[in-house]
């Protein structure tokens, strides 16, 4: 059971936020329930003191209160790093960036005719089902790496690559669609990782699925998406070990 | 004669090898070594025909072998760089030899070059030569870095620092001449001292001033470009201010009459007047651009500045700026280099997001507790592979562009607590600059 907190300022939004995320729990079936729905921010962060769970948010981002929503979710982070925070806001105090980036929010609401809304909420709530209902093995294939800096959550099949990135105490990330950069050595990411990962070389740890090519005078390894990474003796040796314990059969035939 | 011969051929053969090192090419034994004994051979050939003694053509060398290495790889700045800083490794180590070697017999440095006599001796030396100037220059291209980078650092920023290393060879070359050459007499030895001290300061004084003049240039220049943004920002936020300040007028005008409405008790009038005036001035309210209102949030005033001018060109290119900053924000980076970087984002952002059927950028600055982000996104159309970003020279825009990315990695590869990630989805491609508090 997924506890929902929500914190509107104003009663009657507050009435309606409530009774539309009633109304589709009971039409859905979710397994969630409205544990808090209050005026006041401190009667959210009183709640989740000892809090063990991942909750769901609603919170209005103008709480004409001494803090705004957007403080009071990072007041709430604090003790619900994974819970799912969802911005209730105006068009004009509009801003997904922030959202996203500042506490991590999973979406937003924007405040319109009653329809739209219940719409909006119904998509967040199926959102999270869908993320908390997926099969546990399926989950520990995810790569939740975390740095001093950073937390990356992907699965490990999106991954191609880490590199040693041009600065010292930097490593770089390459997936298909984004690239990231943390502090760290590639010692200590390797052993986040699974058999699929292979150190290839000083400055690269690649990942098996993706290479499409080895070159034995070049010493390069090609991927399917046109990047190359190098290739050191022992690299290789470790890479071809690797490959036969996978793929039972000799590379290449 | 033989003797001679080999003597040139070694330090040819050394300066060779240690620019071979530092060009970062592989060495080819049979045609550098016939490179090597025709150089030689030729430059012996001149100095015995035209009855010249000892080293005094060593000039002819270097000539010789920068035409060498002109001729397989095209290049001059580099060449010549690596060809000077070979001299300097070389005479270093000459130096440093002589002085291993008198150390060991126990004898003066100066008498150490008598022992050059002494095949065994000398055999030793040039061992110890070619040890040391190779480990230099190795140690020397590790701290370089690759040649592509050295070259750009070169023409962009230390040009006066390519002449003063070019002033310090010749220096050396001229210093180690002087003395290296037995048959000079003590007169002529000082007339050559005093005209290379003549020649080097004269050099090192013109690199000074062109340092001073161009250092000049580019602060007068940065200062007009910051003043030209902060008038562009404030005029813009007057106009906003005017609005502002008309909407106020009308909002007590509409006031006033409503209370007539009511004092009256004409609802019906009230409602039709309600429906026109005030749903129409509510709108009106929408239209009033605030995007640059959201700047005042930005302490530093060069960041500012750089923000409208940007956002102001890229509303001008037809692009929707939404700008997301809720609190007040410093970032805690060199000030230049900071803008740079951002102007290079927001430069490639707009240049994307014109060619879009949507066009829109969206820049969030958001601080958290241990680091500020800088969020620039924007709409894009044909995206190349995101990693193509990340390469050097890299461009979707034709000759001469897309070194932007490229700089702002070499400025940020100076930061260890700044990072830069690119993510690309739903058509949408965002640069991410973290800036951590920990240093």
């Amino acid at each position: 059971m997924i506890d929902i907190f929500i914190c509107e300022d104003d009663q009657m939004q507050l009435e309606q936020l409530g009774k539309m995320i009633e109304n589709h729990i009971l039409i859905e079936n979710f397994d969630m329930q409205i544990k808090v729905k209050t005026q006041y921010p401190d009667e959210i962060l009183d709640h989740i003191v000892d809090n063990k769970t991942s909750n769901i948010y609603f919170l209005d981002v103008d709480l004409k209160t001494n803090i705004n929503g957007i403080e009071l979710a990072e007041k709430i982070r604090r003790n619900d790093p994974r819970g799912f925070i969802i911005f209730v806001t105006t068009h004009d105090e509009m801003s997904p960036l922030t959202f996203k980036y500042k506490v991590e929010a999973l979406d937003y609401i924007i405040k319109g005719n009653a329809k739209e809304i219940s719409y909006q909420i119904l998509q967040c709530l199926l959102n999270i089902d869908s993320k908390t209902s997926i099969a546990s093995p399926q989950l520990m294939k995810r790569f939740n790496l975390r740095t001093k800096d950073k937390t990356v959550n992907l699965n490990f099949e999106e991954i191609y690559f880490f590199e040693t990135a041009s600065s010292a105490h930097k490593v770089a990330m390459h997936c298909k669609t984004q690239i990231v950069e943390f502090n760290g050595s590639l010692n200590d990411i390797e052993a986040q990782l699974d058999d699929r990962f292979v150190r290839c070389h000083r400055s690269y740890v690649v990942n098996i699925q993706h290479i499409a090519e080895i070159n034995h005078n070049k010493k390069i390894l090609s991927l399917h998406n046109g990047q190359t990474c190098l290739l050191s003796s022992r690299g290789l040796k470790m890479l071809k070990a690797r490959m036969t314990s996978i793929f039972p059969h000799p590379l290449g035939q | 004669m033989m003797v001679y011969f080999f003597q040139s051929l070694s330090t040819i053969g050394l300066v060779l090898l240690v620019s071979k090192i530092m060009l970062r090419e592989r060495i080819v034994i049979i045609k550098d070594l016939s490179i090597l004994i025709g150089l030689t051979s030729f430059i012996v050939l001149i100095e015995s025909i035209l009855k010249i003694k000892e080293s005094s053509l060593g000039g002819l060398f270097l000539l010789g072998l920068f035409v060498y290495f002109f001729l397989s790889n095209k290049k001059v700045l580099i060449n010549i760089l690596s060809l000077s800083i070979s001299m300097i490794i070389a005479i270093l180590s000459d130096i440093l030899s002589m002085t291993v070697l008198s150390v060991f017999i126990q004898s003066s440095v100066l008498e150490a070059e008598r022992f050059r006599n002494n095949p065994l001796l000398y055999f030793v030396s040039l061992i110890l030569m070619f040890v040391f100037s190779c480990s230099i220059a190795l140690a020397l291209r590790k701290l370089i870095g690759k040649r592509e980078q050295m070259v750009r650092a070169i023409r962009s920023r230390e040009l006066p620092s390519f002449v003063g290393l070019l002033a310090m060879g010749l220096f050396l070359f001229l210093y180690w001449l002087t003395f290296s050459v037995t048959s000079y007499t003590t007169i002529s030895r000082a007339i050559l001292l005093v005209i290379m001290t003549v020649i080097v300061s004269a050099i090192l004084i013109a690199a000074l001033f062109f340092v001073k003049s161009r250092t000049s240039i580019i602060e007068l220049k940065s200062k007009e470009n910051e003043l030209e943004q902060l008038m562009m920002y404030t005029r813009e936020i007057e106009t906003m201010h005017k609005e502002i300040r008309k909407f106020k007028h009308d909002y007590i005008n509409i006031l006033a009459s409503l209370s007539g409405y009511i004092e009256a008790k004409d609802m019906n009038g009230l409602r039709a007047y309600f429906e026109d005036k005030i749903v129409m001035v509510s709108q009106k309210n929408e239209n009033i651009d605030m995007t640059l209102d959201r700047l005042s949030y930005l302490e530093q005033l060069e960041l500012k500045g750089l923000f409208a001018l940007k956002v102001l060109r890229a509303q001008d290119a037809g692009i929707s700026v939404l700008i997301q900053i809720v609190e007040n924000i410093r970032i805690d980076m060199d000030i230049v280099e900071l803008c740079r970087v951002i102007g290079i984002f927001m430069d490639n952002a707009i240049e994307a997001a014109e060619n879009t059927t949507n066009p829109k950028i969206t820049i969030a600055v958001i601080k958290r507790s241990d680091r500020v982000m800088v969020v620039i996104s924007n709409t894009v159309k044909d995206m190349p592979p995101i990693y193509k970003l990340r390469e050097n020279g890299f461009t979707s825009k034709g000759k001469q562009r897309g070194l932007g990315l490229e700089i702002v990695r070499d400025i940020l590869r100076k930061y260890e607590n700044i990072t830069n990630d690119l993510k690309y989805e739903n058509d949408t491609f965002t640069q991410i600059l973290e800036i951590f508090n920990y240093t």
